[in-house]
């Protein structure tokens, strides 16, 4: 074959499944005008799609598919064992996608789903309808972004903009925002509440090497420092905390960094912190060691209870080291440990 | 590698010509033409025919880098589409089971794309097929591509396979003959042969992922070295694992114990001290 290839690399979301029953959804309407360009396509259900076999999860990620769905069943779940609750007692996370615009080598996503493609649930509507059956019995802590990171994809969806007016409206309603992005945009467009808690996961440059397609550290740093000064309600979380040779040398020599970008008076105002390595449940580890040859998931990690994680001394002693460098500016009763949930 | 799957010769023929591929040995009784980068098989007309074809060829693409492709003419189900075009699909619907098919769509190869309707028999307007206006808002309809791409994804990824359809007539197929065919093909040719060198680059840029996993006669020496039950089995094969995702080379971790004669071990507990040592020198 001689001719010269026609092919070049594909934008995401270049073609977009969308399931007939939602197609005239208002936010499948709104989603759909936000990518002109994309190729849309009907289906039945988005499992038609995202469950195919053998699907190339990696591939995918660099230029993900986006399917469009209406999520049923239960909507609102109970934090798993390996979420930390922040002492929180009405603890509750939700799913209004499958799969993330990043793509981190270590996600546990890749080992528990069976494609790289990224599924948006366009019914935000009965996600409130159930989560008001939840308010009028307790108070709810909800994350809406545990397995997921919604702020790169705001100006698409608009879900925080949502949740941030429903919050007005639920005022036992709390909600934690984790993301890796550096969203300033978004800080400075929703007037701060202690309601929405925006999470910011740290790592430092020489793990955020792993976190492809996330900002930098430094980008992530400068949102932070926004957000506080905006009035937000920021958390840094340094979860999970990856082991690399060096490792104690790595993240000793982070945390000058976090105190140099934000400040000793910005630190202050950090609401807490969270600290926790890495840590997997044992069958998406066999799942995700199928997706890349990374040391960061080849490693020999041991079982404790069906939950894959580093030797327990190794990880008291990364988090230790941590928590001792956290310690010069935040009490410990702003410090979350995983090991002390 | 390009399995490429046709149903009647005369679709083949001018590509057989283009491609110059050269007789080849049949296929279980299905003729074949091949190069060092394109097989092509003809697979005969019909649903059945094609699942039996995709499913004998994609036995064969054990290579990450092997790709399905199907090829074929087909009719519009909107009379305004216009016979000659050249389509890439995104959705395959099989009429008799109702059962879709969605390649991935890489790479982007910049042909207009459509979803296809197959069934078993010849589409005629005169008497609309029982059951088409139940399908999905597909425009095409030919009696091969969803059985095929069905049976393919028995043994192929989505990310591994393509269809390619060329639109021949709205139904209306009475008019239609070989040499017709032919010379629609022809027509296509440069952008059939165009699009074939782009999916054969995709194919080349496929990785398999390398989880330096060792082979059983390593892992069976190393077991007898250091005498593993097989939960220590487990604990090597990842540690082996883990060393090569880090560039380290287990065998020179190990030559220092050799050549002290340490290895091969007297007994299990010394061999599972070893095995602690060795985890603790590369991983902590
Ligand atoms: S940001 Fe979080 S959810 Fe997204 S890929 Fe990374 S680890 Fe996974």
């Amino acid at each position: 074959m001689k001719s010269s290839p026609v092919s070049s690399p594909l934008n995401p979301y270049h073609h977009i499944y969308v399931e007939e029953d939602i197609r005239e959804h208002p936010q499948t309407l709104r989603i759909l005008s936000r990518l002109p360009k994309g190729q849309v396509i009907p289906i039945q259900h988005y499992k038609d799609v995202f469950c195919r076999t053998r699907q190339d999860i990696a591939l995918q990620h660099r230029a993900q598919a986006l399917i469009l769905a209406r999520k049923t069943g239960t909507l609102i779940y109970p934090g798993a064992p390996v979420c930390q609750s922040f002492g929180n007692h009405h603890f509750y996370y939700t799913s209004l996608c499958m799969n993330c615009p990043y793509d981190c080598q270590y996600c546990y996503l890749r080992g528990m789903y069976p494609s790289g493609n990224l599924v948006l649930f366009v019914n935000l509507e009965d996600y409130f309808r159930e989560l008001e059956t939840r308010l009028a019995e307790h108070p709810v802590y909800l994350c809406l972004s545990y397995d997921t990171d919604l702020c790169p994809l705001e100006s698409l969806h608009g879900l925080i903009h949502a949740f941030h007016h429903f919050l007005a409206i639920h005022p036992t309603l709390t909600v934690e925002v984790r993301t890796k992005s550096a969203c300033i945009p978004l800080l400075r467009a929703l007037p701060p509440t202690e309601q929405m808690i925006f999470a910011f996961t740290l790592s430092p440059d020489e793990i955020t090497v792993f976190e492809r397609k996330t900002p930098s550290l430094g980008a992530r740093l400068q949102a932070a420092k926004e957000g506080i000064d905006l009035g937000h309600s920021i958390r840094l979380c340094f979860d999970p905390m990856l082991y690399v040779p060096g490792w104690r040398e790595v993240y000793t020599q982070f945390v000058p960094t976090l105190t140099d970008t934000l400040g000793a008076d910005h630190l202050k105002k950090v609401r807490d912190f969270s600290v926790g390595t890495f840590r997997i449940s044992q069958s998406y580890l066999r799942f995700l060691r199928h997706t890349t040859s990374s040391p960061i998931v080849q490693y020999p990690f041991v079982n404790l209870d069906g939950v894959y994680g580093y030797p327990p001394t190794l990880a008291r002693e990364m988090e230790d080291t941590l928590c001792d460098a956290l310690s010069a500016f935040a009490g410990p009763d702003k410090i979350f440990r995983w090991e002390d949930n | 590698m390009i399995y490429l799957q046709l149903a009647m010769s005369c679709e083949a023929a001018p590509l057989i010509r283009a491609l110059s591929l050269s007789a080849a040995q049949p296929l279980h009784g299905l003729k074949r033409w091949a190069s060092q980068d394109v097989t092509l098989t003809l697979s005969g007309t019909g649903p059945y025919a094609a699942c039996a074809c995709a499913a004998l060829t994609c036995a064969e693409a054990e290579s990450a880098h092997d790709l399905f492709v199907t090829f074929g003419t087909c009719a519009s189900l909107l009379p305004d589409l216009s016979p000659g075009t050249l389509y890439r699909i995104h959705a395959l619907y099989d009429l008799a089971s109702g059962r879709p098919y969605y390649p991935d769509m890489f790479p982007d190869i910049g042909l207009p794309e459509a979803g296809i309707i197959t069934g078993a028999r010849v589409l005629d307007t005169a008497s609309p097929l029982h059951g088409l206006a139940d399908c999905p808002p597909h425009t095409l309809y030919d009696m091969e591509s969803a059985a095929a791409h069905l049976a393919a994804s028995r043994f192929l990824g989505p990310h591994r396979q393509a269809a390619l359809r060329l639109v021949s007539d709205a139904g209306e197929s009475s008019h239609i003959t070989q040499e017709s065919i032919g010379h629609m093909v022809e027509k296509q040719l440069p952008a059939l042969t165009a699009v074939l060198a782009s999916f054969a680059s995709y194919a080349a840029s496929l990785e398999d992922v390398d989880d330096f996993t060792p082979s059983d006669e390593e892992v069976s020496h190393l077991c007898s070295l250091l005498r593993c039950s097989e939960s220590m089995r487990l604990q090597l094969v990842q540690l082996i694992r883990y060393a090569g995702s880090c560039g380290i080379s287990f065998q020179t971790l190990l030559a220092p114990y050799i050549a002290s004669g340490t290895l091969p071990v007297r007994d299990r507990k010394e061999g599972k001290r070893i095995l602690e040592e060795l985890t603790r020198l590369i991983s902590t």
